[in-house]
């Protein structure tokens, strides 16, 4: 009988009472589970009725979930939360970081370097690792790719030098980056329409610009013969206009577009020095 | 037999301060609900107070709350099923639930099942009652029988003078006639689009008319019939005039939904107010 | 704390995408004139469009909203709404329109 009651009241004790540390071990577990909207409700528990290390984690936690559903903005949210709830200082800075990253990938590129001046760089070096590598990333979306390489370079210990190298040599790259330049393209699409396009390497819309600028020219003065200048002026050089302006501004952003494809790939590979 | 007596009152002891951090014991979670509840975390909230719900089936503030989140994250049919569940003898039905449950029935713009309801309820009070008659008319747009109902009604009903004014600017809107634009367009272009309202779409059908119309008149005066450039621009010009009556068709049908949406708009604004 | 340094939040790319858009509307064709004016829509797009600043202050634009036009309503409609839709093209009357934030344009669909 006594033994029975022994089980029965170790079961109720598991059955019956969470506390607040096995009430967030089961959001761990449902976490872990991809049970996001259970996990959250548990750490939501968790941050009503606790503090300290708990609650912090718990943040942590519902901003990752936040992350991995896309809602980048709530994530920024909680991440700023668990900064204001953490009393440690290092343990601060990282969740700072953690929101830094948020507004970076929302393209609040100037919020996010505000944040990353204030946090000193007196700290672990995995912290300064950090901070310095999202202000590698920052500098980069504002294109001062200077600074950008001494934050890049510095988010590395400097006994790594095969990886130094790696980010030096991809620096040197991008800064030789100049071609196809955007003014050269425009001017020679304003003097010869579609040869902008062929110095962007872009074949089928030189081609394209060509003929259609050529044709409408052409249509042009064919009017001003058969019905005079007039007419031409009023009904067909307008189409002309309308194709020529379009086809040097286009020549114009296919160079823009072809430089920052050529800066994406460099970024991608500077991110792959950190994997 | 002694062992297990002390193992059992040494179970007995650790699981009292363990029961007192139950995060998941009713009072901890009512107070948790209402957080939820309060800090407009409906969905959340809505599981909470189930699993409540489930342990305190016949607690009426627990239900409400329940209810009452499934509205706040516009799942009125959830909250309409929760509501069936809870009475399933419609007679039997208690207010606040009364209520709420011609609420959310007509939330879900479910205006016919709403009047039934009405018809055999006996709990709500008239004014509530005529209130949600009256409005289900005006969700269908039926404004003579919104106008007959509220008629009959006694005018010292507060909370209904919004709905006659609804009712009263119903039954009085204006209408534009889809045939008169079409014939006022056929006759001098773009005079159909005055009369609906999109005048400035007028002015540039009339100029744009008259504009191509001249340039085919003139093209046939300079070559005669020969003239290709007559007939591109007298078929740029039938178009245009063709279009631009069935344009004045649209256009009315348009005004009348502007003014329609108008009304389903100051409705809804007028019912989501409503305490 | 043992995180990766370059989380997938950051795998972002700069460049402005201009996302290459699928016109499926103009590819489900069930005769042959919707063939036919699917063909002069899509060379349209391809040949004289793309050589053309965005000038258009509707969302969908002009061309597109003819093709939807035709596949709703018919050639002749479609073409009647598509005539007037294009006289309709001034943004002169915002007023009317419901506007979309992405694009910045006006959003008016056949």
């Amino acid at each position: 009988m006594l033994r029975f009651f022994s089980i029965l009241s170790l079961f109720s004790f598991s059955a019956t009472a969470q506390d607040l540390e096995e009430t967030y071990h089961f959001g761990l577990e449902q976490y872990a589970l991809s049970n996001y909207d259970v996990a959250s409700l548990a750490f939501e528990r968790v941050l009503y009725f606790g503090e300290g290390h708990f609650a912090i984690s718990s943040l942590d936690h519902l901003a990752r979930i936040q992350l991995t559903q896309g809602e980048k903005e709530s994530a920024v949210n909680y991440y700023h939360r668990a900064a204001v709830m953490s009393d440690a200082y290092a343990e601060k800075c990282w969740f700072t970081l953690r929101k830094c990253s948020g507004m970076l990938a929302l393209h609040k590129t100037q919020l996010a370097l505000i944040d990353l001046y204030g946090i000193s760089d007196d700290l672990p070096d995995s912290i300064v690792y950090y901070k310095n590598f999202l202000l590698g990333v920052a500098h980069f979306s504002n294109l001062n790719f200077e600074e950008s390489r001494n934050a890049f370079k510095h988010a590395l210990p400097a006994s790594e030098s095969v990886k130094q190298h790696q980010l030096d040599s991809l620096f040197q790259v991008l800064i030789h980056i100049r071609h196809p330049n955007p003014k050269t393209a425009k001017i020679l699409s304003v003097i010869l329409p579609g040869a902008g396009q062929f110095y962007a390497g872009d074949v089928k819309n030189g081609i394209n610009s060509l003929l259609l600028t050529g044709g409408f020219l052409f249509l042009a003065v064919n009017t001003a013969v058969n019905y005079g200048i007039v007419h031409s002026m009023a009904s067909v050089f307008p189409w002309f206009q309308r194709y020529y302006l379009g086809g040097y501004t286009r020549a114009g952003r296919i160079a823009e577009d072809r430089l920052s494809e050529k800066r994406d790939l460099i970024y991608q590979n500077i991110l792959n020095v950190y994997d | 037999m002694r062992f297990n007596l002390l193992l059992s009152l040494l179970i007995f002891v650790l699981y009292k301060p363990a029961q007192a951090q139950n995060l998941y014991d009713i009072p901890r979670s009512k107070e948790f609900a209402s957080y939820l509840f309060h800090s407009q975390q409906y969905s959340l909230a809505a599981i909470e107070l189930e699993r409540l719900i489930y342990l305190e089936p016949q607690n009426d503030s627990l239900r409400e709350n329940l209810i009452r989140s499934y509205s706040f994250n516009k799942d009125f049919a959830t909250a309409g099923k929760r509501i069936d569940a809870f009475f399933p003898e419609k007679k039997a039905i208690t207010s606040p639930f009364d209520d709420l449950y011609a609420f959310n029935l007509l939330a879900d713009k479910k205006t016919h099942a709403t009047r039934d309801f009405l018809a055999t309820n006996a709990t709500l009070n008239p004014e509530k009652r005529h209130y949600y008659q009256a409005f289900s008319y005006l969700l269908e747009q039926d404004f003579n029988n919104s106008e007959r109902l509220l008629a009959e009604i006694p005018k010292d009903e507060s909370s209904l003078s919004a709905l006659r004014d609804l009712s009263h600017e119903g039954l009085t809107m204006r209408r534009k006639s889809p045939g008169l634009a079409m014939a006022m367009s056929a006759l001098v272009p773009g005079s159909g689009k005055f009369y609906t309202g999109d005048w400035k779409d007028g002015i540039i059908s009339l100029i744009s008319i008259g504009i191509t119309s001249f340039q085919a008149i003139r093209g046939f005066s300079i070559n005669g019939t020969a003239s290709t450039y007559g007939w591109i621009y007298g078929s740029i010009a039938t178009g245009f005039y063709l279009g631009n009556i069935y344009g004045s068709f649209t256009s009315s049908k348009r005004y009348n939904k502007r003014q329609a949406d108008k009304l389903a708009q100051k409705m809804d604004a007028a019912f989501f107010l409503h305490p | 704390m043992g995180q990766s340094f370059a989380p997938t939040e950051l795998r972002f790319g700069f460049r402005e995408t201009h996302v290459h858009q699928e016109y499926t509307f103009a590819k489900n064709n069930t005769n042959e004139v919707q063939y036919f004016f699917s063909g002069l829509f899509l060379f349209y797009k391809f040949a004289i469009s793309s050589q053309d600043n965005n000038s258009c202050t509707f969302s969908p634009s002009c061309s597109e909203f003819g093709m939807l036009a035709v596949k709703k309503k018919g050639p002749i409609f479609g073409m009647l709404a598509t005539l007037d839709r294009l006289q309709r093209c001034n943004g002169l009357s915002p007023e009317k329109y419901a506007f979309d934030q992405e694009k910045h344009l006006f959003i008016d669909l056949p």
